[in-house]
C-alpha cells in the first residue's frame, strides 16, 4: 500500500508543479510580453442593439446604484435596453423596479419570474429568450452590485466588432476595499487574477475566462451553443466552455473596469466559494472530454490551458489529499527520496510553489501602480487556507451527493451596501 | 528640422518627450494601469542575474561561516534555555562538494506517557472548541486552530495506537530543519531574481533586501530550532508532527514572503524619476 500512496503524492505534486509553472510563466508574460488589447480604442462606430441584463433577487440594497450608472452611460440610449430580471424577491426590489421602468419607458423594461429553478442561469435563460427582440445582437450581463462607469458599455461591445468574439469580459474591481482584512485580501486576489491571469491568457491566444458578469455573449452565439443552462452553478464557465468547444473567441478587456462589492463577511465569502466551486467542478464533469479530443480549431497549448482552468477548484481537494498523504508517510517514516535529496526536493517545493501565487499578485499590484496594499501579501495565506477548506469541502459534498437528481440550490451572495447612504466608499488611496 | 544639429534636434525631441507626458501641476501622466508593463534593460538584466547568481554564490561562499555562528548560537541557546542536551556537529555535504558542520542535538527523546496523551488531547479539544466560540470574523484564525487541532490528534492518535516506534528522534527534526532552513536561505537569491530583481526597484535596495532575508533567516532558523528542541524535551515528541509540519520550514518561507511584500512596496525608479511605466502593446 506505501508505494501507492509515494505514487498518489508524486502525481499530486507534479500537477501542483505545472500550476506553479503556470503561475510564473502567465506573470512573466503580463509583465513583459506584449498585450493584446485590440478592440480599446474603437470609441465611435454604428453601435449595434444591446440588451443589459441584470439578476435580481432581494437587490433593493443596491440595484438603484446599478440602474442609475448604467443610464448615466454614453451608449446610445435608442440602441440600449436595460433588463433587471426580478427572481422572486421578497424585499422592495420589484417596487424600484416598476419605479424605473416607469420613469424611463423605453429604456428600463424589468423581466419578472414568478416560476421555475431558481438562480442566476435560470433567470438568464428564461430572460435571454423572452425579453429581447431580433434586433438586440448582443446580451451583456452585470451582477446587481456592479457600478459601470459611463463609457463601460461601449468598450465591452467594441470586440463584438470582431465577428470570432463570442463572449467579452471586462475586470472586476472590489469597491469596499477597506471594510476588513477579507476585502482587502479579495482586492489583492482579484488583482492578480485580472491584472495578471486573465491578461496573460488574452496574450497568449489561450481562454480568458467569461467571468459572467461585466460582459456579454453575442446573441447568435448563444443561442448556437443552446442558449444559457439552468442546471448550472457556474453559467459563466460553462459558457466559455461551449463557446470556445463551438470555435468563438472571448475576448478579455483589462481596460474595461467596473467595480463591484466583494463578500464583507467570511461566510458571504465561503458560500461564494463553495457556490464557484460546485459550478466549476460540473463544468469540468462536462467540457474535459470535449476539450481534451481537441476540436480541430483549437491549439494544444489552448487545450491544456483549458484543462488547467478547469480543473483549477479540483485542485484544492487534491492538495488536502496531498497533505493527508504526506502526514501519512512522515508517521511512517517513509522519504520520497534518499536523505538530503529529500529535504532538497521539500525545501525548494515548499518555497518555489508558494512563491508563484506571491508573485502573480504582487506583479498585478505593482502593475496597478498601488503600493501600500501588497505589504498585506503574506496574509494571502489565511484566505487561502479558508478557501482551500471551502473548496474541499464543496467538493466533496458534490460528489457525496452526485447521485440526487433535480436542480441545485442557489445561494446568492450577501450584499452589505446601505441604500440609503449612496454609494458607500470609494476606492482607498491606493 | 532644417538648420538644427542632430544634437539639438535630439534635445529638441527629448523635451517634447517630456512635455507629452507632463500633467497637471508637474504629475506624471500614466498610461492607464490595463495598459502598463514593466521596463527591461540591459542594465536590469546584468543586474538580475548578477544579483541572483552572484547572491548564490556568496551563500554558498558563507555556509562555513553560518554553519559555525550556528554552532555558537546552539551553544548559547543551551545554557539560555537549559536544554539538558549535547551540542555536537555534523557535517554536511552539499551537491558540488561543498562541506561544512552544522550543529548537531543529542538529547534522548521523550516518548509520552498515557498522562501526557491525555493532556495533549484535553489542550486539543480545547484548541478546537476554541475555534467554534471565536467570532466569525476571527475565521481564518479558527480554521487554523482546527488545523493545528487535526495535526495534533493524528499525532496523539499515533502514540495511543501505534505498535511502531515513532520514526525520529530529535536529532532527526534538527538536523533536517536546519538543512532545510539552509535551502530556503540558498533559494533567496535565486527566487528574488526571478520575482523582485525583473522589477524597476534601485539596486541597492535589491541587494539590501538579499541581505536582511538571509541574515534574517539566518538568525530565526537556529533560534526557532531551539525552541523547538526545548519544547521536545518538555512536552515530549507527541508535538514533534505539529512543530515540524506546521512551525518549521512554512514559517521560513511566510518570513520571505513578508519581505518580498514588503520590498515591493518601495518607490520604484521610474516613479522616483517621474516616468510613466512603458505600454508593451502588440
Amino acid at each position: 500500500m506505501i508505494p501507492v500512496f509515494v505514487v498518489l503524492l508524486y502525481v499530486i505534486v507534479a500537477i501542483m508543479v505545472i500550476y506553479t509553472i503556470r503561475h510564473y510563466f502567465f506573470t512573466l508574460n503580463r509583465l513583459f510580453g506584449r498585450h493584446r488589447q485590440p478592440y480599446v480604442d474603437i470609441g465611435s462606430a454604428a453601435w449595434p442593439r444591446v440588451a443589459v441584463f441584470i439578476p435580481c433577487h432581494n437587490e433593493e440594497k443596491v440595484i438603484g446604484h446599478m440602474l442609475d450608472a448604467l443610464l448615466d452611460g454614453d451608449y446610445p440610449a435608442d440602441r440600449l435596453a436595460l433588463i433587471p430580471i426580478d427572481d422572486r424577491s421578497t424585499d422592495g426590489t420589484l417596487r424600484i423596479l416598476q419605479d424605473y421602468a416607469a420613469r424611463f419607458p423605453g429604456r428600463v423594461a424589468p423581466f419578472f419570474r414568478t416560476g421555475g429553478t431558481g438562480g442566476k442561469a435560470a433567470a438568464l435563460r428564461d430572460a435571454s429568450e423572452h425579453a429581447t427582440g431580433s434586433d438586440v445582437s448582443i446580451h451583456l450581463v452585470f451582477d446587481a452590485d456592479y457600478l459601470p462607469g459611463r463609457g463601460l458599455i461601449k468598450q465591452l461591445v467594441a470586440p463584438f466588432f470582431d465577428p470570432e468574439v463570442g463572449a467579452v469580459m471586462g475586470r472586476v474591481v472590489p469597491l469596499n476595499v477597506n471594510k476588513s482584512l477579507l476585502t482587502r485580501l479579495l482586492d489583492l486576489e482579484r488583482t492578480g487574477g485580472y491584472q495578471v491571469d486573465q491578461q496573460a491568457r488574452m496574450n497568449l491566444g489561450l481562454i480568458p475566462q467569461y467571468g459572467g458578469t461585466v460582459g456579454g455573449v453575442r446573441r447568435s452565439a448563444l443561442f448556437e451553443v443552446g442558449g444559457w443552462r439552468d442546471d448550472t452553478l457556474a453559467e459563466d464557465t460553462d459558457m466559455t466552455f461551449r463557446l470556445v468547444l463551438a470555435g468563438w473567441e472571448v475576448a478579455y478587456q483589462n481596460r474595461s473596469e467596473c467595480y463591484e462589492e466583494v463578500p464583507e463577511r467570511w461566510s458571504s465569502r465561503i458560500a461564494q466559494i463553495k457556490r464557484w466551486t460546485r459550478g466549476h467542478n460540473q463544468a469540468l464533469v462536462r467540457h474535459w472530454w470535449p476539450l481534451l479530443k481537441r476540436p480541430p480549431h483549437l491549439r494544444r497549448r489552448t487545450v491544456l490551458d483549458g484543462l488547467l482552468l478547469l480543473g483549477v477548484y479540483a485542485v484544492g481537494p487534491l492538495l488536502m489529499l496531498g497533505w493527508g498523504l504526506a502526514l501519512l508517510l512522515y508517521y511512517l517514516g517513509v522519504q520520497l527520496a534518499a536523505g538530503l535529496a529529500a529535504i532538497f526536493a521539500v525545501a525548494m517545493y515548499s518555497t518555489l510553489g508558494n512563491f508563484a501565487a506571491f508573485f502573480e499578485v504582487a506583479a498585478g499590484v505593482r502593475l496597478d501602480g498601488s503600493r501600500g496594499r501588497v505589504r498585506l501579501l503574506p496574509f494571502l495565506i489565511v484566505g487561502f487556507l479558508v478557501s482551500l477548506v471551502s473548496v474541499t469541502w464543496a467538493s466533496v459534498t458534490q460528489v457525496a451527493t452526485a447521485w440526487r437528481r433535480g436542480p441545485r440550490p442557489w445561494e446568492k451572495t450577501a450584499r452589505h451596501r446601505k441604500p440609503e447612504l449612496g454609494v458607500p466608499d470609494h476606492q482607498e488611496e491606493r | 528640422m532644417p538648420g538644427k544639429t542632430p544634437a539639438a534636434a535630439l534635445e529638441g525631441a527629448r523635451r517634447l518627450e517630456a512635455l507629452r507626458i507632463h500633467g497637471h501641476l508637474g504629475g506624471v501622466i500614466r498610461p492607464h494601469r490595463a495598459m502598463a508593463g514593466i521596463p527591461w534593460t540591459a542594465w536590469r538584466f546584468v543586474t538580475t542575474v548578477a544579483l541572483g547568481l552572484g547572491g548564490f554564490a556568496g551563500y554558498v561562499a558563507l555556509l562555513p561561516f553560518i554553519g559555525r555562528f550556528w554552532q555558537v548560537l546552539f551553544e548559547r541557546g543551551r545554557a539560555w534555555l537549559g536544554l539538558e542536551a549535547l551540542i555536537g556537529d555534523q557535517l554536511l555535504v552539499f551537491p558540488g562538494g561543498i562541506s561544512f558542520t552544522v550543529p548537531s542535538v543529542e538529547a534522548t527523546t521523550p516518548i509520552p506517557d498515557l498522562r501526557v496523551l491525555q493532556i495533549a488531547g484535553l489542550v486539543s479539544v480545547g484548541v478546537l472548541l476554541l475555534s467554534f466560540l471565536l467570532p466569525q470574523r476571527f475565521t481564518p484564525l479558527r480554521y487554523f486552530l482546527r488545523l493545528l487541532a487535526i495535526v495534533q490528534g493524528t499525532a496523539i492518535l499515533f502514540f495511543w495506537v501505534s505498535a511502531e516506534p515513532f520514526p525520529y528522534r530529535i536529532a532527526d527534526h534538527v538536523f533536517i530543519l536546519l538543512t532545510a532552513g539552509l535551502v530556503v536561505m540558498g533559494l533567496v537569491p535565486l527566487v528574488l531574481g526571478l520575482t523582485l530583481h525583473v522589477f524597476d526597484l534601485a539596486f541597492w535596495r535589491k541587494l539590501g533586501l538579499t541581505a536582511a532575508i538571509v541574515v534574517h533567516l539566518m538568525v530565526f532558523v537556529p533560534l526557532n530550532v531551539l525552541i523547538h528542541v526545548w519544547l521536545l524535551l518538555h512536552a515530549t515528541a507527541v508535538v514533534m508532527p505539529v512543530l515540524f509540519l506546521v512551525f518549521g520550514l512554512l514559517l521560513n518561507v511566510f518570513i520571505f514572503v513578508a519581505f518580498y511584500g514588503w520590498a515591493l512596496s518601495w518607490t520604484g525608479d521610474l516613479e522616483r524619476r517621474k516616468l510613466p511605466p512603458p505600454v508593451h502593446l502588440g
